[in-house]
């Protein structure tokens, strides 16, 4: 017997049956008291927000700390938010300042030879992509050899989806520069990775 | 921003090569669609009313889709059920005509473009690709590349070949009724039901923290996960076994009882099983396996 | 344009941020010049690559340190606290309730720290004498948190999430109106079979309230899944529900019933007559 599909909620219904609280409503609900609506947030950008801080150390647990780090600023400095800009851009704010302070502490913790953490896990996984699995070894290195600064406006635009002129405020400069830098980095991430592979396309 | 004038040029092109071909027993689409945003992961949903789904990710960023139509075309039987169900639609209450209503406020002013020949509608819309089949139009198989993160809600019925699905990464959602669901290296989550069909899935890791359910009427369900997941299992399996090579610990459960001793003059009585539940690894990510007829199979990757 | 101008569009292009004057003007130029084709080959292709890197999930614990602190955070607030007090509540409770947990005690020293206290602070914490009502009030906070979390939850495209939108509101204390008729809900209109199912368990926890039982009755007739109609009749023939007999022999008549789900519809009338 065949089972019929229920024709009268499609999937256009259900996105529509989403929660319509933007981001910046709720982080300034939790700015008026309401704190418990960080959760949401939480639930919303945290895994986005761990990948970003991964990509920039490259050590699992450092970057737990950092998110849970950044959520705590988010707390304490709750009442400094107003809706000026949009909520992701005032976190990434508050995550690149973390990120500067833990860099900081680090270099007076320990020695400059930091060894590269590989974040994925030990064990080979049984049915493996083996291309692929070299590629992305490949490209973690070549995106840790690159400056701060690239790094930074190449995972934000690349990976944590930020519109150049969101970059633009985030950093405080024009959105021209915004722009000639991430075509530098990706040139200069091309060259790397090439070199990686020792002179052959990819 | 929409994409289908382009795609409309395309189909309409290859149709026509197509019909220089009418020799040929069946006959090929071929269509690349890029998402608005090519850089943030993406969504296929798919529903094919007759036919089969398979889907391939590889490193591209478009989503690449090519359509084998095949001969077969709907048997007089189905066709009754078809009516039977169009039937059903006047049934709906306040709640789900205001729906539809709804439905049809958002879709106002906007063109959903069906290429006639061939049944298929693509449309796309906010990094969301819709790939559909007019009801009526024959058994068609779809053979679908995606960049590996994209999710994927695949629906399809009336088929023995089901749905495939390899290599992908993201979120992936299918029903079929007849045909087998069949995903191999995936990293889930993934919910999934058929009604007749098995269910087999090969983890190649596993997402955490993003809870799982498959569920199948008639047929098995049969799950391989990489060796050092952390994983909460929920299974019930009405007259089936459960069987796993895992070291899985497990909370007592009751197995069904039914007594009958009506004949004998004595009562009637039915305990009802409960679930099994079980922890790999200490538990974790909550996966349920629900099967009515089958066999649940819980193997660990070789 | 020349290739000033195509270099500038490079960066918008690659994010997909381009409108369609400018890519039809950078489009004529490329299909010119052979430099800047290359170049946009070369980085286009390191931008897609980029695709391949995963995207890691974090362990379970960030998300109980998350909430533990935003709980903490809240409890401090509630206690009218100025900085030191709410900072000293998340120090006391923390410690207190996870006394084997040393990632915590890292975890909080860099809270302490990045807070301007010290890690002096960590030695001067006073333990509160009525840990039962602290207890009480945290247990109503978390309870609130998950409530609306769960709520959110699931109204959410995803089916996973809104699996887990119904295990969190399985996992609320006494739930108010609003989880029941957001479960009764899923049940009735989820588009996935997985989720009412999974809606199924989770108001069998709640079945004592007086909408669940009416509620769950009702529901059968609409359901044409076969899974969810077993699970729904073995609920309600498991917690003796005798109203539902009337929409089992209702059931039973309807002829595009799975005779699967038929068999067990008898079987449960009798159980319940």
């Amino acid at each position: 017997m065949l089972e019929s599909k229920s024709i009268w909620v499609s999937p256009n219904d259900i996105r529509r049956f989403v929660d319509p609280t933007s981001d910046n409503r709720l982080m300034e609900e939790v700015g008026a008291g309401r704190v418990e609506r960080l959760a949401i947030l939480f639930e919303r950008h945290h895994v986005m927000l761990f990948n970003f801080f991964l990509r920039l150390t490259g050590n699992r647990s450092h970057s737990e700390d950092l998110v849970q780090d950044v959520f705590f600023r988010i707390l304490k400095y709750r009442k400094t938010y107003q809706g000026q800009s949009k909520f992701s851009v005032w976190m990434y704010q508050i995550a690149r300042n973390a990120h500067v302070d833990h860099l900081r502490k680090r270099k007076q913790e320990m020695s400059l030879d930091d060894q590269f953490e590989e974040p994925a896990s030990p064990e080979i996984p049984a049915v493996e992509r083996l291309n692929s699995d070299i590629d992305i070894s490949l490209l973690r290195i070549a995106l840790d050899r690159l400056p701060l600064r690239k790094k930074e406006v190449l995972l934000l635009s690349r990976f944590q989806e930020m519109k150049y002129r969101e970059i633009a405020e985030l950093l405080g400069c024009d959105i021209g520069s915004i722009k000639s830098t991430v075509h530098r980095a990706i040139k200069d991430l091309g060259r790397i990775y090439l070199e990686l592979q020792g002179g052959e396309s990819p | 921003m929409k994409t289908i004038v382009r795609l409309a040029g395309i189909i309409v092109l290859l149709w026509a090569v197509g019909m220089a071909d009418t020799a040929q027993q069946s006959q090929a689409d071929h269509a690349v669609v890029s998402f608005t945003n090519p850089a943030k992961p993406g969504t296929v949903e798919v529903d094919v009313n007759e036919g089969s789904i398979t889907v391939r990710g590889y490193e591209g960023k478009n989503v690449i889709i090519d359509a084998r139509w095949r001969e077969r075309a709907l048997t007089q039987e189905k066709r009754e059920i078809e009516a039977a169900l169009a039937g059903a639609e006047e049934e709906l209450d306040k709640e789900e005509l205001a729906k539809k209503k709804a439905q049809a406020e958002k879709s106002r002013g906007m063109k959903m473009l069906a290429v006639e020949s061939m049944g298929l509608t693509i449309e796309e819309e906010d990094n969301v690709i819709q790939v559909s089949v007019e009801e009526g139009k024959r058994a068609v198989d779809l053979i679908i590349q995606v960049p590996f993160s994209t999710s994927l809600q695949l629906s399809c019925r009336d088929d023995e070949r089901g749905v495939t699905v390899e290599r992908v990464d993201g979120e992936i959602e299918v029903d079929t009724s007849d045909g087998p669901i069949t995903l191999t290296n995936v990293s889930g989550p993934v919910v999934a039901d058929s009604s007749e069909g098995e269910i087999k899935v090969v983890f190649g890791k596993i997402t955490p923290g993003k809870p799982m359910s498959l569920s199948a009427m008639d047929g098995d369900i049969d799950i391989t996960l990489p060796l050092d997941v952390k994983a909460s299992l929920k299974m019930k399996t009405d007259e089936g076994q459960i069987f796993t090579d895992f070291d899985v610990q497990l909370t007592p459960s009751q197995q069904k009882k039914e007594e009958d001793e009506r004949k004998e003059g004595g009562g009637y009585r039915v305990t009802y099983e409960k679930v099994t539940l079980g922890l790999i690894n200490g538990g974790g990510t909550e996966i349920q396996l629900t099967t009515y007829e089958g066999n649940i199979y819980v193997r660990k990757a070789k | 344009m020349n290739c000033e101008r195509t270099k500038e569009f490079l960066a918008d292009y690659l994010a997909g941020e381009l409108d369609e004057k400018t890519l039809a003007e950078a489009q004529a130029h490329l299909a010119g010049c052979a430099a800047c084709r290359e170049e946009l080959e070369s980085l286009s292709a390191i931008w897609t690559k980029l695709g391949v890197l995963p995207k890691e999930q974090p362990s379970a614990a960030l998300r109980s340190r998350f909430y533990d602190m935003l709980e903490a955070y809240k409890e401090g607030l509630e206690k009218g606290g100025t900085a030191a007090r709410i900072y000293q509540t998340i120090s006391s409770r923390l410690s207190r309730l996870m006394p084997r947990r040393p990632t915590y005690q890292l975890a909080l020293a860099l809270v302490l720290i990045i807070a301007g206290l010290g890690s002096g602070y960590l030695l001067n914490v006073r333990f509160r004498s009525n840990a039962r009502f602290e207890v009480a009030t945290l247990k109503q906070e978390v309870n609130d948190m998950r409530r609306t979390v769960a709520v959110s939850l699931l109204k959410q495209a995803s089916a996973s999430e809104r699996l887990m939108g119904v295990s969190w509101s399985s996992r609320v204390d006494r739930p108010g109106d609003e989880i029941i008729t957001a479960l009764l809900e899923t049940l009735d209109h989820d588009p996935n079979v997985n989720v009412r199912l999974a809606a199924v368990d989770a108001l069998y926890l709640f079945y004592g309230h007086p909408e669940v039982k009416d509620g769950l009755v009702r529901s059968l007739a609409g359901q044409t899944s076969p899974l969810v109609q077993l699970a729904l009749i073995d609920l309600l023939v498991g917690i003796r529900e005798r109203r539902a007999a009337e929409a089992l022999e209702r059931l039973i008549q309807d002829e595009k019933l799975n005779p699967k789900v038929k068999k067990r519809a008898e079987l449960g009338l009798a159980q319940l007559s």
